[in-house]
């Protein structure tokens, strides 16, 4: 009996990559753009979807899928606006996952009216950690930070700014209110992601929800999905 | 928090290479700019383990700079059974 050394070279992430393609060919079929939305809790993903649904998304048409621990507040608020959503718990039982893999949504996926949609906004668990080291099958990846979190998050949340091509800074009703430096905040994100786009918003006040929502229904045209 | 979910893909790879056989220690990478705590991996990784091949194995985690993140290699103890 003795130990035996087998090289294994895999990456830790490879299991979840190979689900994501196989949700992203599934996307691919139905011509749908995916879009993973994700942010700290309460920076309001929920509110600026409602505002771009609100607003009108063009020949877009929009599907959104909730990730959360518990419960369905947010999909009810969307479901308000007579939009497919469907509601994905991480694990109601158990207290939950803290983010979404490619699996969870993958099992979501029967649920999804994929037919009837040509983008799939899939909201994240709120938290600026886990969620980003896990893809889901998603074409991009948005973020929103509140001015409320403060300048400094880029440089503390690096993976998350990283591996998001738009950062979506929300609350800016709130500036005067205050200290937030907003080019500070710009500096920071260029520091950690130098391609990323950035929208300035206010879901309370409707500031910037038409640049937002362009964003959004022009993502499965620039995706190459048949709109 | 999501190292619960990352030492359970640990375990699941470490079994699918062991084919059977009793897994001893698990080598892997980890680069500074994934925001996983090998702390925390460790912690998670004796718990998932329990009542596999992997239980009792040694996780040695290697830290290193940059994105790294994979399993190196295993060592498993061969001949004890199938």
């Amino acid at each position: 009996m003795h130990r035996v050394r087998i090289p294994v070279a895999e990456g830790v992430l490879d299991a979840n990559e190979t689900i994501a393609r196989a949700n992203r060919e599934d996307f691919d079929r139905a011509g749908v753009a995916v879009l993973n939305l994700m942010s700290a809790p309460g920076s309001g993903k929920t509110a600026l979807l409602e505002r771009a649904i609100e607003a009108g998304l063009g020949e877009t048409r929009i599907g959104v899928l909730e990730g959360d621990v518990q419960g369905s507040l947010d999909a009810d608020r969307i479901a308000g606006l007579h939009v497919p959503v469907t509601q994905l718990n991480t694990d109601p039982g158990f207290g939950g996952e803290c983010h979404l893999d490619a699996n969870m949504v993958r099992s979501a996926l029967p649920e999804v009216a994929l037919g009837e949609i040509d983008l799939l906004v899939v909201e994240n668990v709120g938290n600026l950690v886990c969620p980003a080291e896990f893809r889901i099958g998603e074409d991009a990846r948005a973020m929103v930070c509140s001015v409320a979190e403060g300048e400094d998050k880029p440089l503390k949340y690096p993976l998350m700014f990283r591996s998001c091509e738009l950062v979506v800074v929300n609350k800016v009703d709130l500036l005067p209110h205050l200290d937030f430096d907003l080019e500070k905040l710009r500096a920071n994100v260029a520091a950690v992601n130098p391609e990323a786009e950035l929208l300035t918003t206010s879901a309370r006040s409707g500031e910037g929800i038409e640049a937002w929502s362009e964003w959004l229904a022009a993502l499965p045209a620039r995706r190459g999905a048949p709109a | 928090m999501h190292e619960l979910a990352l030492s359970r893909a640990i375990v699941n790879a470490a079994l699918r290479h062991a084919g059977g056989q009793p897994v001893e220690r698990i080598h892997v990478r980890l680069g500074s700019l994934r925001q996983a705590a090998p702390r925390s991996l460790g912690f998670y990784f004796e718990i998932v383990a329990r009542e596999t091949d992997c239980e009792g194995a040694e996780l040695e985690v290697e830290t290193l700079a940059g994105e790294a993140f994979e399993i190196d290699w295993i060592e498993v103890k061969e001949g004890s059974h199938a």
